[in-house]
C-alpha cells in the first residue's frame, strides 16, 4: 500500500500534456482548433513537423496557483490547423516538460464540408452519386477464379492529369451465402493517388454474376492523382469471412462427403481483398498555353457574375458574385480576389466562398464567390469582366470563361460622407500575417474629443446640473407658499392688507410733501379701513364713521377723529399746515401699528 | 399673489433650467470636441495598407495630437500597433477607442484578436457590467442630465399645475429610474478609470517600488492592471486576479492618459 502511494506520489509530480483536435474531419481549407494542455510545468509544447500540415498559434495561457505552500503552473496553448492537401494525417505525440500526448488524427476531405463525400456528410444520402461511365460489360464481368468474395473499383478512364479528381466506384461483392463482417473500409494501396474519406454505410444490393448471387456493397467516391508517371491503382480491404474447417481425422465414424459438408464446422477468419490493379497513366498539367490566372482547377465549368445594388452611392458596397458550375476539382479553385488588378476606383474586401453540391462526393455541383465592393468615384459605368481558366481533360486544352461586364450606376455620396470616403484602393495591396484576422481600418475619422476623461469631471458640467436642481427646489417653495395661502383665507387677507396699506402710506408721505391735506385724509382713511377691514372680515370701503362708532364703542378715540377730519375736509376750507399734517402722520403710523399688532395676535 | 404672478414665476424657472442646461451642454460640448481632418486620416490608411505600419502609427498620432481622440482614429492606431508587432500598445488604443464607443464590433473583435496574439485571457464581464459596458462613459452623463433635467421638469409641472399632476408623477418616476440606471452604470464603470496597459515586454511587478526588490510576479504585454498609487517612478497595481506590486511607470500607459490627446506615448497614469 505504501508503495502505491510513494507511487502515485511520483506520478503527480510529473508533467501531464495533453492534445485535442476539434474538429477531427474538415474540409480542404477549413482549420482545425488543435489545443494543447500543459500540467504541472510551464515548458511550452514543441509541435512536430507534420508533412502537409500548418501550425499558427492562435493563444495562448499560462495558470500559476499556489495551494496550501505548493505551486502548480498550467498552460494551454492552441493553434490552427490547416492542410495543403486531402487525407488523413496523424500529430505524433507533442512534448513539453518531458511528457509527451497521446498521438491525434485529422482527416481533411476535399472541398467545403458540405461536400464531404462518400456518405460522410449529412446530406450526401440526399444527392444522387456521380456516374463513373460504368457499362453493364463493368457489372457482369466475371469474378475472379469464380472467388465467393471480391473488390473492384471501377473508374471512367485511365489517364489522369496531376491534381484532377475523377469519380469511381468501389463494389465489395460477397456469395450471399456468406456472413462477411467488414473490418474497415477499402483504401488504396498506392501513394500516388489520393482517395476522399468513404462512408461507413455504403449501399447495399444484390447481383446475379455467373449464376450466383451477391451481395454488393457500393461506396461511391472520387481519386486525386498526386504525381506525374504510370501508377497502379489497386484496393484493399479487410474483411472477416467465415472460412470452412477440415475436420481432423478424414475416417470419421461415417466417412463420407456427405457427412463432412454436413457436419463439417466453419472458421471465423480475417482476410483481405484486393482489387484488380489498373496501370493509370498521369500526366503533367500542359504548360503550352496555360493562362496566367489559371489556379489549378481541372474539369468542366461555366461560370456567371452577378452584383447587387447596381445603382449606389460613393461608398456604398456592392456585392459581387461568381458563379462556378459544373464537374472537377472544386477544391482548386480558392477565393481568390474576384477584382485581382490594382485599381483606383474601387476598394475590395477579401472574397468569401461557399460551395453547392450536385452528388454525393462533390464532383459536381457549384461555388459561388462573393466579394464586397465600394466604389470611390462618381461616374463608374460597370464593374470589369471576370476570367476565370481551367484545363478541360478531356479536350486537354486550357479554356478561359469570361463574364460579361456588369453595368452600374454610382451616384455622388450624400453631404456629409463624400469627405471621408476617398481613401485611394490601397486595401486591395495584399494582405500578410496578423493583417488578414483584423476588422479593417476605419474610413471616417469619426468625433473628435480632447480628452478620454469623461464629461462628469468637467466642471461646467457638474455646475449645470445644480441650476436643475436649485430651480426645482425653488419652484417647489414657491408651490408650497402658494397652496398654504390658498387654504388659509385670513392670512391671505392680511397680506392683501399690507400691501395696501403700503400702498396708501406713501401716498399720505406724498400729501405731506406737496402739503396737500385733503389728500392726506383720504390716504389716512385709507389705510386705516384697509386694517380695520382685515380686522372685522369686511370691504375696506364699507367701514364708515358710523361703523367705528358701533364697533369701537369707547375705544378708537384717536381713529374716529381721522375720519371725521377726512369727511370734513373735502368740504371744509381748513387744513392743517405741513407740520399739523406730520403730527397727523405720525398719528395715523401709530394707529396703523396698533392696529397691525392687533390683527396679527388674532391670526396667531 | 395672483394668478398672472404665479404663471410668471414657473415660467421664469423653467426658462432658467432649460436655458442654463442647454448652456452647459453647449459649453461642455464645446469644450470636448474639435474639428476634422479627413485628408491626414486617409494618409494615415493608405500608409497602413501599404503596409508601412510605422509611417501609419506616426500619421494617427499627427491626427490625434491635431484634433484630439476619436473612436475610429484609436482604432485604426491600434491596428497599426498590432501589425508593427507591439500588441501592448494596440491592446491599450482598442480599450481607449472602446471607452468611446462600446458597441463598436470591430473594435470587440480586434481586441479580442490582439489579447489572443499576446496569449492574455478574455474573461466575459458579468451582465450588469455588460449593460454599464452597452454606452460609453459620456453617454451615461448625458443620459443622468437629461434625466435630472425630466424629473425636476415634472415634478414643477405637477406643483403648479394641477390638471397634469398624476402623468408628472409618473414622469418624474420614470426620469428617476433612468437616472438610477445611468448612475449605477457610472459607478459600476468608475474602477475602468484608473486602469492601464503593460505596453512593454518582460514586465515583471515588485515587491516593493525599486529596480533591486525582488520579483512578486511577471506581467504580459497588453495585460489590465489597476493603478493604486505612485512613488518615485514606481507604481502599485492590482491585476484581475487580485495580486499587488510595483511596475516601473514606464512599463504601462494609463488608459485614460494625464495630458490631452497623445494616444501612443505612455502616459503616467498621475
Amino acid at each position: 500500500m505504501a508503495r502505491c502511494l510513494i507511487a502515485l506520489g511520483a506520478q503527480a509530480a510529473q508533467p501531464a500534456i495533453t492534445a485535442r483536435i476539434e474538429p477531427a474531419s474538415i474540409a480542404l481549407g477549413d482549420s482545425a482548433q488543435l489545443t494543447v494542455n500543459v500540467n504541472g510545468s510551464q515548458e511550452q509544447p514543441e509541435l512536430p513537423h507534420v508533412n502537409g500540415l500548418e501550425f499558427t498559434p492562435t493563444g495562448q495561457s499560462t495558470q500559476i496557483e499556489d495551494i496550501n505552500g505548493e505551486t502548480s503552473a498550467s498552460s494551454a496553448c492552441t493553434y490552427d490547423v490547416t492542410a495543403a492537401r486531402a487525407g488523413t494525417f496523424t500529430i505524433p505525440g507533442i512534448q513539453a516538460g518531458g511528457a509527451v500526448s497521446t498521438p491525434v488524427s485529422l482527416q481533411v476531405g476535399p472541398g467545403s464540408p458540405n461536400a464531404a463525400p462518400g456518405g460522410l456528410g449529412s446530406n450526401s444520402t440526399a444527392l444522387p452519386p456521380p456516374s463513373v461511365g460504368m457499362t453493364d460489360q463493368d457489372n457482369s464481368a466475371p469474378p475472379p477464379d469464380n472467388a465467393s468474395a471480391f473488390l473492384r473499383l471501377v473508374a471512367p478512364k485511365r489517364d489522369f492529369y496531376v491534381g484532377e479528381v475523377v469519380p469511381v466506384e468501389i463494389k465489395a461483392y460477397f456469395l450471399q451465402s456468406l456472413d462477411p463482417e467488414l473490418q474497415n473500409v477499402p483504401a488504396l494501396e498506392t501513394e500516388a493517388f489520393t482517395l476522399n474519406p468513404l462512408g461507413d454505410k455504403p449501399e447495399q444490393t444484390e447481383e446475379t454474376i455467373n449464376g450466383r448471387d451477391y451481395s454488393v456493397l457500393t461506396w461511391h467516391s472520387t481519386i486525386a492523382a498526386v504525381k506525374a508517371g504510370s501508377y497502379p491503382l489497386s484496393l484493399t480491404m479487410p474483411v472477416t469471412l467465415p472460412v470452412p474447417v477440415t475436420p481432423s481425422g478424414d475416417s470419421g465414424a461415417f466417412g463420407d462427403g456427405f457427412f463432412k459438408s454436413f457436419f463439417g464446422s466453419t472458421q471465423r477468419k480475417e482476410v483481405e481483398l484486393h482489387s484488380e490493379s489498373q496501370t493509370i497513366k498521369i500526366a503533367e498539367l500542359p504548360t503550352e498555353n496555360r493562362p496566367a490566372n489559371f489556379s489549378g482547377a481541372i474539369g468542366r465549368f461555366k461560370v456567371a457574375a452577378s452584383a447587387s445594388p447596381v445603382e449606389v452611392a460613393v461608398g456604398d458596397p456592392i456585392t459581387l458574385r461568381l458563379n462556378i458550375k459544373g464537374a472537377g476539382n472544386f477544391e482548386r479553385i480558392t477565393p481568390t480576389d474576384l477584382l485581382t488588378t490594382r485599381s483606383t476606383e474601387w476598394k475590395t474586401y477579401k472574397a468569401s466562398a461557399t460551395f453547392q453540391p450536385q452528388d454525393s462526393v462533390g464532383y459536381q455541383g457549384s461555388k459561388t464567390f462573393e466579394q464586397s465592393l465600394v466604389p470611390l468615384n462618381q461616374g463608374i459605368q460597370k464593374i470589369p469582366a471576370l476570367t476565370f481558366a481551367y484545363l478541360d481533360p478531356e479536350t486537354r486544352h486550357y479554356v478561359s470563361e469570361q463574364t460579361q461586364p456588369i453595368t452600374i450606376r454610382v451616384t455622388q455620396a450624400p453631404v456629409g460622407t463624400a469627405s471621408v470616403i476617398p481613401v485611394q484602393a490601397t486595401d486591395i495591396s495584399p494582405k500578410t500575417g496578423i493583417q488578414q484576422d483584423l476588422a479593417p481600418n476605419k474610413i471616417a475619422p469619426g468625433t473628435f474629443v480632447s480628452t478620454l476623461r469623461p464629461v462628469f469631471f468637467n466642471p461646467w458640467f457638474l455646475a449645470g446640473q445644480l441650476l436643475p436642481i436649485g430651480a426645482c427646489a425653488a419652484g417647489l417653495m414657491v408651490a408650497r407658499r402658494r397652496n398654504t395661502l390658498a387654504k388659509d383665507s385670513r392670512l391671505l387677507r392680511s397680506l392683501a392688507a399690507d400691501c395696501a396699506v403700503r400702498e396708501e402710506v406713501q401716498a399720505m408721505d406724498s400729501a405731506v410733501a406737496k402739503e396737500d391735506a385733503a389728500a392726506f385724509f383720504l390716504s389716512a382713511r385709507g389705510a386705516l379701513q384697509q386694517r380695520l377691514g382685515e380686522r372685522w372680515r369686511m370691504l375696506p370701503q364699507a367701514i364708515t364713521l358710523n361703523e367705528i362708532n358701533a364697533r369701537l364703542n369707547g375705544d378708537g378715540d384717536n381713529i374716529r377723529p381721522i375720519f371725521e377730519f377726512a369727511d370734513a375736509i373735502s368740504y371744509s376750507r381748513q387744513s392743517p399746515d405741513a407740520e399739523g399734517l406730520r403730527e397727523w402722520k405720525s398719528l395715523v403710523l401709530n394707529e396703523l401699528k396698533n392696529l397691525k399688532e392687533q390683527n396679527d395676535h388674532t391670526l396667531n | 399673489m395672483t394668478i398672472p404672478s404665479i404663471k410668471h414665476t414657473v415660467s421664469t424657472i423653467v426658462a432658467l433650467i432649460v436655458g442654463g442646461t442647454l448652456c452647459t451642454w453647449v459649453a461642455a460640448g464645446s469644450l470636448g470636441s474639435r474639428g476634422l481632418s479627413a485628408t491626414s486620416f486617409d494618409g494615415a490608411n493608405r500608409a497602413f495598407a501599404e503596409s508601412h505600419f510605422n509611417e501609419a502609427v506616426q500619421k494617427i498620432d499627427a491626427v490625434i495630437t491635431a484634433h484630439g481622440y476619436s473612436a475610429p482614429a484609436l482604432f485604426n492606431l491600434g491596428n497599426s500597433y498590432l501589425c508593427a508587432g507591439k500588441t501592448g500598445l494596440a491592446i491599450l488604443n482598442y480599450e481607449r477607442a472602446r471607452l468611446l464607443a462600446p458597441r463598436d464590433p470591430d473594435i470587440a473583435a480586434n481586441l479580442s484578436t490582439a489579447r489572443n496574439a499576446a496569449g492574455i485571457a478574455v474573461v466575459g464581464l458579468p451582465w450588469g457590467e455588460v449593460f454599464s459596458h452597452g454606452l460609453s462613459l459620456n453617454a451615461w452623463a448625458w443620459l443622468a442630465s437629461f434625466a435630472l433635467l425630466g424629473m425636476c421638469g415634472a415634478l414643477l409641472t405637477g406643483a403648479f399645475w394641477q390638471a397634469a399632476r398624476v402623468p408628472s408623477r409618473f414622469a418624474a418616476v420614470g426620469c428617476a429610474v433612468m437616472l438610477a440606471a445611468a448612475l449605477g452604470s457610472i459607478v459600476l464603470r468608475t474602477p475602468q478609470l484608473g486602469e492601464a496597459v503593460i505596453t512593454t515586454k518582460n514586465v515583471v511587478a515588485r515587491i516593493s517600488p525599486f529596480a533591486s526588490a525582488a520579483t512578486a510576479f511577471p506581467l504580459n504585454e497588453g495585460q489590465t492592471v489597476t493603478i493604486k498609487s505612485f512613488h518615485a517612478g514606481y507604481a502599485l497595481v492590482t491585476t484581475a486576479d487580485d495580486r499587488r506590486g510595483w511596475v516601473a511607470t514606464s512599463d504601462f500607459a494609463a488608459l485614460i492618459p494625464a495630458q490631452q490627446a497623445s494616444a501612443h506615448i505612455p502616459a503616467s497614469a498621475g
